[in-house]
């Protein structure tokens, strides 16, 4: 087969595992190893979670991945008056250290991967993980997951911030850092476009905004004097997969050689793992319906199966009742099966990148590279993505397509099967049911973790942390610190709030 | 139906999916409503005062984390406390299944909206339902009038400036009627788009509220539809200042705009100032062209340029800036302040006018981050200065416009 491949050789299409990666960023892809089955989970308490992991993990995920609650994710404690209401409703809360004990009892962090799904906040959760990796004795060095910590996505479209744009930045140049000198195995940001998707943008704008995002945090390490091959090789992507098949898959080959070029020809790096776009994909949360909700199961095995087509390294496939409430145990496992299924039946994991040369996948492949490099061009002459989010560029651009699309939709020119064609039926009611206990149960184990640390440690922790994020040291250490003694998210994300302000959205309509 | 219906429309609770209701703002826009737009994180205290402040007929609060039960129940909670809660219609959005549309339905939820409902012929034809039945309970301006005058009634306050925005003549004549009534000084505030107002009227909001009683007025244009999305508040607001009692915020459509705000604006300023208001603070109507006729809609008239003026200065000659009190030079922290600041001083300030007083060009950086923040104090000093400077004056010679 390989020699046949050779027909099929243009310098736009490169060979599977060479520049521009078109086809592949490994030469052998699944043919040697199967992409990451990573099921995204979190809910009610870390025990709770614990026990969702370990049944995934038995059903046959390769890797974790973790959802935390609004209040973790936007640095509150449970305890705060915001959390009410919504403690454990979208995820697993955490508060110190001792949450993540519970949430990792009796995994092993050595010998499986973690993704953290959270960014204002990350780099509090990132040094909780690393504390809790010394506790079970595993060694940083060799320690392996991903947290995703994108901060200009959320002033674009996740609107999970705390501090303003430039600060964020910081903080994430501190994460990556570290991470390159203690961590080297593990992935500090997942450059994200699937929430800039969901947001309403187009596929264009879903890969030029990611990939100019990238630039502007390959440029902020740059300038913290790190040379770029030290983290280049550890910068990870995340992707959506919606409907409109042929371009999604498209979309993200565009996204491996545009990367690839961009890393060449503006920053020259010696290592060619620094060219690569390694890329989570997660199929569409808003293609699913809540109405005859079955149908879902099968919108999320044609996007899994096109986001195994382009290649992705990491999967997380979508639960057929999300849209009515979190993942029953029941729905997360069909989701698990369904990647399994691709993978042990289709038999697709025998050949690399076997959609290559079809005319139609290239045209669309190109097309895509040309219209993303003409946003890139202009968020260029904006100077850059920092500028051009705080110009609310990207926003307005973003909007702009939800509009559209909401208009073409209202015309009936948008078809959702079960939605608004072939409709039938009622909406069930969900399966999962939320833990009516979980609020009482972690605000009992917040206070117990508070009246047994050591306060006037916590204290001199966080005045520590403090006085160096105002010399604008690095940060991360002193974080570590302070999660060591129980010091609380919120405690933590306070000092930078005070430090670095905080975030208000200037524009309205 | 005359006057527009206004909703209030935002995320409730822990919640940061905007696009649903950015949308809908739109769509409600378009179909002739005023949108009260409120955005991300509301939590159900913000919501509520909110609501009491606008009079909105109708409450939309969309939720996608499932949190409505607990949200709406808070709302129905607070909003009965108040003693308010027939005052509104409330609707609801997100993802809702239809197992929990009883429990909202009790808590006094009147319309519950689902994703893929068309906006066109589902939502705005029921929210224009719901919303016209709020509106026939409205009650007697005498009474109104009588409570507000009491002070510290912030629900008579903005039921009687509904009641002067649809040109109610009962409120007008009561209003006239008063001669004799509290005349605290009135600041207005304006500029082109893009300097920061909003974020520093923010800024002053908190230098001064934990003193003062404040007035706060926003004012934007209608549509061509005749709708507007009203979204000056949210870009200064936050949770301490949308729920204390010493701040009153009020954001008002422009059917017509009239000298940068509206005709009925001089009468709504009375109105707060007759409800025991201490400072009021009006934001004219956006960018374009600024009304050279707003310099009588306040006593002390602030105009926010900022350092990215450049050519435009040229363009500004003869219009409103001639006619401010005091410049102030937002953005300071930006390049090229030093240049613009000398500029302003040549053309608009520096010197003394014919009335005596000179505008000073105070430097402002009105930014999130805090370290950064500056000149808030020394250009509310100079507003001071310039209410002293009036109060020293004939009284003929302050504006007559103020109020109405």
């Amino acid at each position: 087969m390989a020699d046949k491949g050779k027909i099929l050789y243009t310098p736009e299409l490169g060979y599977p595992g060479e520049y521009p990666f078109t086809r592949g960023i490994h030469k052998t892809m699944y043919t040697e190893r199967l992409w990451t089955m990573r099921m995204f989970t979190g809910f009610d308490t870390a025990e709770a979670t614990n026990e969702r992991f370990k049944i995934l993990l038995q059903a046959g995920q390769t890797g974790l991945s973790t959802a935390f609650d609004m209040p973790t994710l936007r640095g509150y404690d449970s305890d705060d008056p915001i959390a009410e209401g919504n403690i454990g409703l979208g995820g697993v809360a955490v508060d110190t250290l001792d949450d993540l004990e519970h949430l990792f009892k009796d995994i092993d962090l050595a010998k499986v991967s973690t993704s953290m799904t959270i960014s204002g906040p990350a780099i509090v959760l990132l040094a909780m993980y690393f504390e809790l990796a010394k506790k079970h004795g595993v060694n940083l060095a060799s320690l392996r997951g991903t947290i995703q910590a994108d901060p200009l996505k959320e002033f674009i479209a996740q609107k999970e911030y705390i501090v303003p744009p430039r600060a964020s930045l910081k903080l994430l140049v501190d994460m990556i850092e570290y991470c390159a000198q203690y961590v080297p195995q593990w992935y500090p940001v997942s450059i994200s476009g699937y929430h800039i998707r969901e947001a309403g943008s187009t596929d264009v704008q879903e890969v030029a905004f990611t990939l100019a995002d990238g630039i502007a945090f390959v440029e902020a390490c740059l300038e913290r004097g790190m040379n770029v091959d030290s983290f280049a090789p550890r910068l990870s992507f995340f992707f959506d997969f919606c409907n409109d098949w042929l371009r999604e898959i498209a979309k993200l080959r565009a996204a491996r050689r545009m990367w690839a070029r961009i890393m060449r020809e503006r920053f020259n790096p010696q290592n060619t793992r620094s060219l690569m776009l390694r890329m989570h994909v997660q199929t569409a949360g808003m293609t699913l319906t809540r109405e005859q909700p079955e149908n879902n199961i099968a919108r999320v095995a044609m996007q899994a199966l096109g986001a195994v087509l382009a290649g992705c390294q990491s999967l997380h496939t979508n639960s057929y009742d999300e849209e009515i409430s979190l993942p029953s145990e029941k729905a997360a496992k069909i989701a698990l099966r369904t990647q399994q299924i691709i993978a042990y039946e289709t038999g697709i994991t025998n050949f690399v990148d076997p959609l290559g040369g079809s005319y139609a996948l290239e045209a669309l492949t190109s097309e895509i590279e040309e219209e993303a490099f003409e946003y890139i061009k202009q968020i260029d002459a904006m100077g850059g993505m920092v500028a051009a989010v705080e110009q609310w560029f990207p926003q307005s651009e973003k909007e702009k397509a939800s509009v559209e699309f909401q208009k073409k939709y209202d015309k009936g020119k948008i078809i959702v099967v079960g939605q608004n064609k072939f409709e039938e039926g009622e909406v069930p009611s969900p399966e999962f049911t939320p833990d009516k206990d979980v609020e009482e149960k972690q605000l009992v184990n917040l206070a117990r973790v508070k009246n047994s640390r050591h306060s006037q440690k916590v204290k001199d922790a966080l005045e520590r942390l403090r006085e160096a994020a105002e010399r604008d040291e690095n940060c991360m250490s002193y974080v570590m610190i302070a999660v060591a003694e129980y010091a609380t998210e919120q405690e933590i994300c306070d000092v930078f709030r005070d430090v670095y302000g905080i975030y208000h959205e200037p524009v309205s309509i | 139906m005359q006057n527009n219906l206004r909703i209030l429309l935002c995320k409730g609770g822990m919640d940061g999916h905007t696009r649903p209701v950015r949308i809908l703002a739109r769509s409600l826009r378009d179909a002739g409503f005023d949108v009260i737009l409120t955005d991300a994180y509301q939590s159900p205290a913000e919501i509520c005062a909110q609501a009491i402040q606008e009079d909105p007929e109708i409450i939309g609060v969309s939720i996608h984390t499932r949190g409505h039960n607990r949200v709406f129940s808070a709302i129905s909670k607070t909003l009965k406390e108040a003693g308010v809660f027939d005052d509104f219609a409330l609707v609801a959005g997100g993802v809702i299944t239809e197992g929990d549309y009883k429990t909202l339905n009790d808590l006094g939820v009147c319309f519950i909206s689902s994703p893929g409902d068309s906006i066109a012929d589902h939502i705005i034809p029921r929210l224009k339902e719901v919303g016209m039945a709020v509106s026939k309970n409205r009650i007697d301006a005498g009474e109104l009038y009588s409570r507000m005058q009491q002070g510290g009634d912030t629900r008579a306050l903005a039921r009687f400036i509904t009641l002067l925005a649809n040109g109610n003549l009962t409120a007008r004549q009561l209003l006239s009627a008063n001669k004799i009534f509290p005349d605290p000084m009135t600041v207005g505030l304006s500029g082109s788009g893009g300097v920061g107002k909003s974020s520093l009227i923010g800024k002053l909001v908190n230098l001064l509220r934990k003193d003062h009683k404040l007035g706060v007025l926003c004012v934007d244009p209608c549509s061509a539809s005749g709708g507007a999305v009203l979204g000056d508040r949210i870009r200064f607001q936050t949770y301490e200042i949308t729920t204390d009692p010493n701040v009153y915020i009020r954001s008002l459509a422009a059917r017509k705009v009239w000298r940068g705000v509206t005709r009925e604006t001089p009468a709504i300023i009375k109105a707060m100032k007759i409800a025991g208001r201490e400072i009021i603070l009006v934001e004219s109507v956006g960018s374009g062209q600024i009304d050279v006729g707003f310099k009588r809609i306040a006593d002390t008239f602030i105009y926010v340029a900022s350092p990215d003026m450049g050519d435009e200065m040229q363009m500004l000659k003869g219009g409103a800036i001639e006619t401010a009190d005091i410049i102030a030079l937002n953005k300071a922290d930006k390049d090229g302040v030093l240049g613009t600041e000398a500029a302003l001083l040549s053309n608009f300030g520096g010197k003394p006018r014919k009335d005596g007083w000179t505008v000073p060009i105070i430097k402002t950086v009105s930014s999130d981050e805090k370290n950064k923040v500056c000149g808030i104090e020394e250009l509310w000093e100079q507003v001071e200065r310039h209410q002293k400077f009036l109060k020293e004056k004939p009284k003929k010679s302050r504006r007559t416009d103020r109020n109405g």
